[in-house]
């Protein structure tokens, strides 16, 4: 899965901590989302997206790897 | 969901304890150190060769508590130290939580096996007291380390 993450982070210029205290996260899970290390809840996404006023497909988008089973 | 976890301020209050009473009961149990006034009668129903019978009757029999007090504080803290919440107990840590608490159960099974096969007698006996622990141990070392990688990975930032 890609994810916009930073690129909205920058728009609203915001840091990680930022992020992560409006969504009650830790920044660390914010950097490993960025990273595309780990695939947030449905729920963590759409409070991502209604902080940015963006849909949630805008910030994260699937891709064809993500069909594959074995990953 | 309820994640049925401990309150975070108790965290490292259980860890010392454990610790703590986990080392003593090492000691206890490899080198029989004890204090002899906590050598009293207790309540022994599946003990039915009664050897100490002809002192005391019935399902009765005289025993040093140190080792079993210091299992029952480093198991009860022990649990406390592993799954009482983080400062922020969000997703990506639960995700932690369940994949140390897998390997937990992987690492501990392997080394009952191993010990099964390897430790016979009474040292048996010890190592499997032990071998309680290791659940424990193995998630707290592997939580932590998981800890430690994303806070330097996201320190570099």
């Amino acid at each position: 899965m890609k994810n916009k993450l930073k690129v909205y982070r920058a728009i609203h210029d915001y840091t990680q901590q930022d992020l992560a205290d409006k969504i009650q996260v830790s920044r660390q899970t914010i950097n490993t989302i960025e990273k595309g290390k780990y695939v947030p809840s449905t729920l963590l996404a759409l409070k991502m997206a209604q902080v940015f006023q963006v849909p949630v497909q805008d910030i994260f988008q699937i891709e064809d790897t993500d069909w594959n089973p074995s990953k | 969901m309820k994640n049925y976890l401990f309150l975070h301020r108790y965290k490292m209050f259980a860890t010392l304890i454990f610790w703590f009473s986990f080392i003593t009961l090492i000691i206890t149990e490899l080198n029989e150190w004890r204090f002899e006034f906590l050598e009293i009668i207790v309540f022994s129903p599946a003990n039915s060769s009664g050897f100490l019978s002809d002192i005391v009757p019935g399902p009765w029999e005289y025993n040093n508590i140190q080792d079993e007090i210091l299992i029952i504080i480093a198991v009860m803290s022990g649990i406390v130290m592993c799954f009482s919440k983080e400062k922020i107990e969000d997703e990506l840590i639960k995700e932690i939580r369940k994949s140390s608490l897998i390997w937990a159960l992987y690492v501990n099974y392997t080394l009952f096996i191993i010990v099964s096969v390897l430790i016979y007698g009474m040292p048996y006996i010890k190592v499997l007291v032990l071998n309680i622990f290791t659940p424990l141990i193995v998630f707290y070392i592997r939580f932590q380390w998981m800890k430690y990688r994303l806070k330097t990975a996201s320190d570099e930032e």
